[in-house]
């Protein structure tokens, strides 16, 4: 360490060092040459033999300052230096290699960044690692959350789990009486929540064992942006009361800042306060449970005691539990779902990467060519092929430090602009936020995959060129006069090569963006038919401590309908159990039809049930195909009528007509018990669905009212006769009539669901774009860039073909036709690639063919276009070339 | 010059010794040490000074020498060398360890 310092000392005062050093040995010779004299040796010879004596004083210092410094450090002093100058002196290569390879290591930076903050970046909280969710899966492999009995018994009976918890989450209404009513994400938590989080409210408390006894005093703890936004962070809000859903609750705690706890929460409640939590059934698996895992234990052992809970409730509930599995995930791993999205992504920029990589190889393949003289003359002077593959090899990892700079500035943009993906929508407002635990913030990770990626692109674009240009016989480059036509050849096909691939890799990313854009477009087209954009919807939660009876529900809807069918601006009104569009269309029935007798081994259709009020067709603008529409004696004479979609119609009745027949919908499970039996009286058109399945749902529509079980949370949909802001005001404003406490929320119009709907899609499909388009300039300027560069080369020699009586078209083909050559090389190439990606790509299409010719022949005909234009420019130049001029150019 | 037979070769590393030996009886400069190399070995060690001086920048580099400018016995401004504290010990290692490596040469070649 001392040395290591006295060397940095020595750097910082070499030239006292070195006037020392020489101050030194001139001394020795001199009294080397005196005591030679003295003894007798004449003045001349005296001097000479200290000389002799000597040796190389030059050398003596050179070997002196060895000492201090390194030689391989003062090569790499030099070869910086030499770097530093070449890079400076061709400003135009050098921006050119930096923006491009900036563009491709951004793209793979911002996606990177992604990946971290998904998979690899841990939850905040205290050891994060023994965190675990618990989820369950039924016997048909759909994710689910645990029953509040079996979390119960799981909860008593783990040994791997040092606690476990459940969160179960659930907007809450919050009125008091000088402030506005208000709609927050809140979650219900078991009292042991925080502690097994290792999280403590910033002040007041957490929750009591005894606030989580079923009759205990209502109690929440609020969030910390909700304390600062409704109470302006004063600390007397302990102990106030508060009316959460209607109840009058008192305010215990507040939490840290950024602690939202499951995801974007804002309230929270012991379990127990959530209505009728202990009466739930086994197949009602609403609650997330979540655990610390015990010191030593690991998720695996804890996913193998889940597994035998999972089959003794098997076999102790077959009714409801058989087939069902328990599973156990780390709380870290919370991304694992997006994996096959972010990988795909990663595929993509990593292309865009390797034809920015080409692209800078190509440019130093046609600097090489202009370089052979000097590199000759470097060797010649005893540079060894080592040195001169170290200094290109220094040179190109200079340019991609500096694209790495560039590209990290890139990529914080591009986090900017697609971050907000992952941004979750706000109840009651339009605000959008992050989930808490979501960082996009670069981190030791993020620097360390850029340091990856700037050492592999040097290797990637370096070392070919370096190779290559240090290949170069010497001889034959002095001979040429330095115009480096030697080694030509071999530098052309590399060249070639480079094109090639660039050409191909573009047209994958082409064809992939043009398949996410063709469904998109599927997609939004599938919507447009229907003439409800703007339908204004909203949704409604009636709160089981306010009204408890299906009664009482009832009579809400039936005043809220009466009185918003009566209002002026109102076209149609209608409620339903279910928003159009949305990812679930309905309630998952088992259909029985009459008659139909099913042959063993065939399965159970399974079709989805919506309750509407008469209107609702009308309001939504789905027209009836055949039969009638509900009336009020539908409503008023109980389940006997049900009208369904024509893609039912068809799955069900394809050569018959339905009206008429007869089914019945049951629960799925033993519990569903006995249903009546349903007329079909109608038929509607099927509203086209905006998932990833082709076909629409099959749907049956009951009347709301003849439900004698109407749901707490209904669906709400107004068209209106003025614009939506008008609607939307009167909807707000019947509804606080009726109850003061009640909010609306996800007041969104029917473009407005769509929208969000393909939304992920969209921004998807605006990244493989945007890649794709960099990818589209690179290769375009990279062809560009050679053709000049050929041109230039070639100057003389065109010359000499126009003097000779060449036409301007001959000496423009002369370019086209090596471009065309690539192209016929590097298209199929890219087709084929681009069908094995559209097999990658399937599970994101909608209505598009993975193989979809259209897209196929219009993204390889707009590369061909693009390729040729980016030859002919430069080509055509080479045309316009005054043959004396030409033939003096050199 | 007095001696007919050439000037030995040192063994690798035993040159660091030897001069450290020389500081050790005073502060020196680089000739001065050359010449009382050359005298104590009866002329047989005659250092060449491009070994000399990249092995006296060796002992700055190490901290077993320091280097002042002081006035030399003609009143020339000259670099003095002085062992340092760490440089006596190095000394005594180093001759240790050069006793030990001569003693088993000897072993070996008067093995019968």
């Amino acid at each position: 360490m001392r040395e290591f310092l006295r060397r940095v000392r020595h750097l910082l005062r070499r030239r006292q060092f070195d006037a020392d050093l020489a101050e030194e040995m001139a001394f020795h010779r001199e009294m080397s040459e005196r005591s030679l004299e003295s003894s007798g040796v004449d003045r001349d010879e005296a001097v000479h033999a200290a000389r002799r004596s000597f040796g190389s004083s030059a050398l003596a210092a050179d070997q002196a300052r060895d000492v201090w410094t390194p030689t391989w450090l003062q090569d790499a002093a030099l070869d910086l230096l030499f770097t530093a100058r070449r890079l400076t002196a061709d400003l135009r290569f050098t921006a050119a290699a930096i923006v491009g390879l900036g563009l491709g290591m951004g793209a793979n930076v911002m996606v990177f960044t992604f990946i971290n903050a998904l998979l690899f970046r841990e939850v905040p909280f205290e050891r994060s690692e023994q965190l675990a969710w618990i989820s369950s899966r039924d016997s048909r492999g759909r994710a689910a959350g645990i029953s509040y009995p079996a979390f119960e018994e799981l909860r008593a009976s783990t040994r791997v789990f040092e606690g476990l918890a459940a969160t179960i989450g659930s907007p809450m209404n919050l009125s008091d009486e000088d402030r506005a009513p208000e709609r927050v994400q809140g979650s219900y938590l078991s009292a042991n929540a925080f502690a097994l989080l290792r999280v403590a409210p910033a002040i007041g408390r957490g929750f009591l064992s005894e606030d989580d006894r079923a009759g205990a005093p209502p109690v929440v703890v609020i969030g910390h942006d909700l304390w600062v936004s409704r109470y302006g962070g004063d600390r007397n809000v302990l102990g106030s009361r508060i009316r959460v859903n209607g109840t009058p609750t008192t305010i215990v705690g507040v939490m840290p800042v950024d602690f939202r706890f499951p995801l974007i929460a804002s309230a929270w409640q012991p379990l127990s306060q959530f209505p009728n939590i202990a009466a739930a059934p086994r197949d009602a698996r609403t609650l997330s449970p979540f655990g610390r895992l015990a010191a030593g234990a690991t998720v695996d052992s804890a996913v193998r005691e889940l597994s035998t809970v999972a089959d003794r409730f098997s076999r102790e509930f077959p009714a409801t539990d058989k087939g069902m599995a328990i599973e156990a995930s780390l709380m870290n791993k919370r991304g694992a779902g997006a994996v096959s999205v972010l990988y795909t992504l990663m595929g993509a920029v990593a292309f865009v990467l390797l034809i920015a990589c080409a692209n800078v190889a190509n440019l130093l393949l046609a600097r090489a060519a202009h370089r052979a003289r000097e590199i000759a003359i470097r060797s010649s002077l005893g540079a060894t092929r080592w040195r001169i593959v170290r200094q290109l090899l220094i040179e190109s990892l200079v340019v991609a430090v500096g694209a790495s700079f560039a590209g990290y500035v890139f990529s914080i943009w591009g986090v900017q602009l697609f971050g907000i993906i992952f941004a979750i929508r706000e109840l009651g407002g339009n605000t959008a936020t992050m989930p808490y635990w979501l960082n996009l913030s670069a981190d030791f990770r993020v620097f360390a995959f850029l340091a990856v990626v700037c050492l592999i692109s040097t290797v990637l674009f370096g070392l070919a060129p370096a190779m290559h240009v240090s290949k170069t016989n010497i001889s034959d480059v002095l001979k040429d006069g330095g115009k480096g036509v030697a080694g030509h050849l071999r530098g052309r096909r590399w060249t070639t090569a480079l094109l090639v691939g660039e050409l191909a890799l573009t047209l994958i990313l082409l064809a992939g963006t043009g398949l996410l854009v063709r469904s998109f477009v599927a997609m939004y087209r599938a919507v447009t038919h229907v003439e409800s954009r703007d339908v204004v919807t909203a949704r409604v939660a009636l709160p089981l401590q306010k009204y408890a009876t299906p009664a009482e529900r009832l009579a809400f809807f039936e005043r809220l309908d009466e009185r918003m069918s009566a209002s002026a601006g109102v076209a149609a009104f209608a409620i339903a159990s279910e928003l159009p569009f949305m990812p679930v269309p309905g309630a998952p029935r088992d259909l029985t039809l009459e008659g139909h007798v099913r042959v063993p081994g065939e399965a159970q259709p399974s079709v989805s049930s919506v309750f509407v009020t008469p209107r609702y067709f009308e309001a939504i603008g789905v027209a009836l195909v055949r039969g009638r529409g509900f009336t009020g004696v539908d409503e008023a004479s109980g389940p006997v009528n049900a009208i369904v979609n024509q893609r039912f119609a068809s799955m069900y009745f394809p050569d018959a007509d339905p009206i008429g027949r007869r089914l019945r919908l049951t629960a799925p499970g033993p519990a569903g018990g006995e249903a009546p039996w349903l007329t079909i009286i109608g038929v509607v058109a099927s509203l086209p669905t905006l998932s990833a399945d082709r076909e629409p749902a099959p749907i049956v529509y009951t009347p709301l009212r003849a439900e004698a079980v109407s749901g707490r949370v209904a669906a709400l949909l107004v068209r209106g006769r003025a614009g939506t802001a008008a609607t939307t005001a009167t909807l707000r404003d019947e509804m606080r009539r009726l109850d003061d406490d009640l909010p609306l929320y996800f007041v969104q119009t029917v473009g407005e669901i769509v929208g969000q709907n393909v939304y992920s899609l969209r921004i998807f499909g605006e990244m493989v774009g945007l890649f794709a388009i960099i990818a589209l300039v690179l290769a375009a300027v990279g062809l560009y860039a050679v053709t000049a560069h050929s041109v230039a080369e070639r100057t003389h020699e065109i010359g000499v073909r126009m003097a000779l009586g060449a036409h301007t078209s001959e000496v423009t083909w002369i370019f086209v036709r090596r471009t065309l050559a690539q192209l016929a090389a590097g298209l199929p190439l890219g087709l084929a690639g681009a069908l094995a990606t559209g097999q990658l790509l399937r599970r994101f299409l909608v209505n598009t063919p993975a193989r979809d010719p259209l897209t196929l022949a219009v993204v390889a005909a707009l590369l061909a276009g693009i390729a040729l234009v980016a030859c002919i420019l430069p080509a055509s130049r080479a045309a316009r070339i005054d043959p004396v001029v030409a033939l003096r150019y050199e | 010059m007095g001696s007919t037979k050439p000037p030995l070769d040192l063994l690798p590393g035993t040159l660091d010794l030897l001069i450290l030996k020389t500081l050790a009886g005073g502060p020196q400069h680089g000739y001065g040490i050359a010449q009382r190399l050359q005298l104590l070995s009866d002329e047989v060690l005659q250092v060449g000074e491009s070994s000399l001086y990249p092995a006296l920048q060796r002992l700055l580099l190490k901290g077993w020498a320091r280097a002042d400018w002081g006035a030399s016995e003609n009143n020339r401004r000259a670099r003095f060398y002085t062992l340092t504290a760490a440089g006596r010990k190095q000394l005594a290692a180093e001759r240790d360890e050069f006793d030990r490596l001569i003693l088993a040469i000897h072993k070996v070649l008067n093995a019968t």
